[in-house]
């Protein structure tokens, strides 16, 4: 019985090590880059969000009130046509809102991905940051393009879009989408 | 088998024992009915009832779109601009995907969803422009064209839910005036 008794409680012992040293936990914890790490993602359709914090961040190891930015909350991205007459479309948000508290909110940037940054909001000694529509009230303006060029037949171009939050803890939220604009038909 | 072995497995069978008495007396203590207690009769089998969606059952709202205009804020241009007060619907606990708005069978606007049960969308995000029309030219001889429009939102099940309806604007030609040269 001791024969059997000891390499298995060795054996233990070494999986419940293993298992620590690869942190497997619901959480997920991937590592996207040598520097930063992705502590929660979400996805949906085309749409994706995140939440990443430095190498060597420990979620939960502050206890239940370990801080972490929130994910951001854009909704309703429009793409609007206002004259059938131009190829012109602007795109918008309703609104972007992201929480950092304790921490102060850096900053938050809007990037069309087709042609980089098109915001940058700052921070000023501010644990929250709320973007309303009416701070950009027209939106971007981008081509509509012609029917069927961004993939979808009915609709015309489509603009990949990020839009990302830091906070004074370099924890970061960042939000990936698709916005599809209607044709311009001469 | 050793002694100590033998030892070891009797004093395991004897708690054992020892854990399934007590559950076993738990049990009855549990079951124990008072002494003024009638006999209980058993609960029957509930009527099952009539056939009909349960109360949770998720669904899209109906698109509210109060207030349907169209405007023509500088005369003289033949431009109007057709807007409502605002734009809502609710697909709770499903996902929004997107809205859509088209005036005249030409798409005008899409409003994608992101992780939302709900969307809203201002007037100020849904202004277009429109062609105010010659007086008459709607049928009504004080008004200008009449535009016809579909709004459309889709949720996450697959749900969709549509408002068509129709505008009437003031009426408007553009006119150019040509300044007067004297010789």
């Amino acid at each position: 019985m001791r024969k059997i008794f000891i390499p298995v409680a060795i054996g233990t012992v070494l999986i419940i090590i293993t298992f620590g040293f690869l942190k497997v936990a619901r959480g997920q914890i991937l590592s996207i880059n040598k520097s930063e790490i992705v502590i929660n993602t979400e996805s949906q359709g085309e749409n994706t969000r995140q939440i990443t914090a430095p190498e060597g961040y420990q979620p939960g190891a502050g206890g239940e009130n370990q801080p972490l930015i929130s994910f951001i909350d854009s909704p309703t991205v429009a793409c609007v046509q206002p004259d059938l007459s131009r190829n012109e479309c602007f795109v918008n948000w309703y609104y972007m809102s992201v929480t950092a508290d304790p921490n102060y909110i850096i900053t938050m940037t809007v990037t069309l991905n087709d042609f980089g940054f098109v915001s940058r909001y700052q921070g000023f000694f501010q644990t929250g940051m709320y973007v309303p529509y009416s701070m950009n009230p027209q939106g971007y303006k981008v081509d509509c393009g012609t029917l069927g060029s961004g993939g979808v037949p009915e609709w015309g171009e489509s603009y990949a879009w990020t839009i990302r939050a830091r906070d004074s803890a370099n924890l970061k939220s960042a939000n990936y989408g698709t916005v599809y604009c209607p044709a311009f038909t001469p | 088998m050793t002694h100590s072995i033998r030892i070891s497995l009797i004093a395991m069978i004897l708690l054992v024992g020892v854990l399934l008495a007590f559950g076993a007396v738990q049990a009855a203590l549990a079951m124990r009915a008072s002494s003024d207690q009638v006999a209980k009769t058993p609960i029957p089998t509930p009527t099952p009832l009539p056939n009909q969606m349960p109360a949770s059952s998720p669904e899209i709202s109906f698109i509210d779109s109060p207030t349907a205009s169209c405007i023509l804020p500088k005369r003289n241009t033949g431009v109007c601009f057709m807007t409502w007060n605002f734009m809502s619907a609710i697909a709770d606990p499903n996902y929004m995907v997107t809205m859509t708005v088209s005036i005249d069978d030409n798409f005008r606007a899409r409003y994608s969803g992101f992780f939302q049960t709900s969307m809203v969308v201002p007037s100020e995000m849904m202004t277009f422009q429109v062609q105010c029309g010659a007086p008459g030219s709607g049928g009504d001889p004080y008004y200008g064209a009449v535009h016809t429009y579909t709004l459309r939102a889709r949720d996450s099940a697959g749900l969709s839910a549509a408002n068509y309806g129709s505008v009437t604007c003031p009426a408007d030609l553009a006119r150019v005036y040509l300044p007067v040269v004297k010789r």
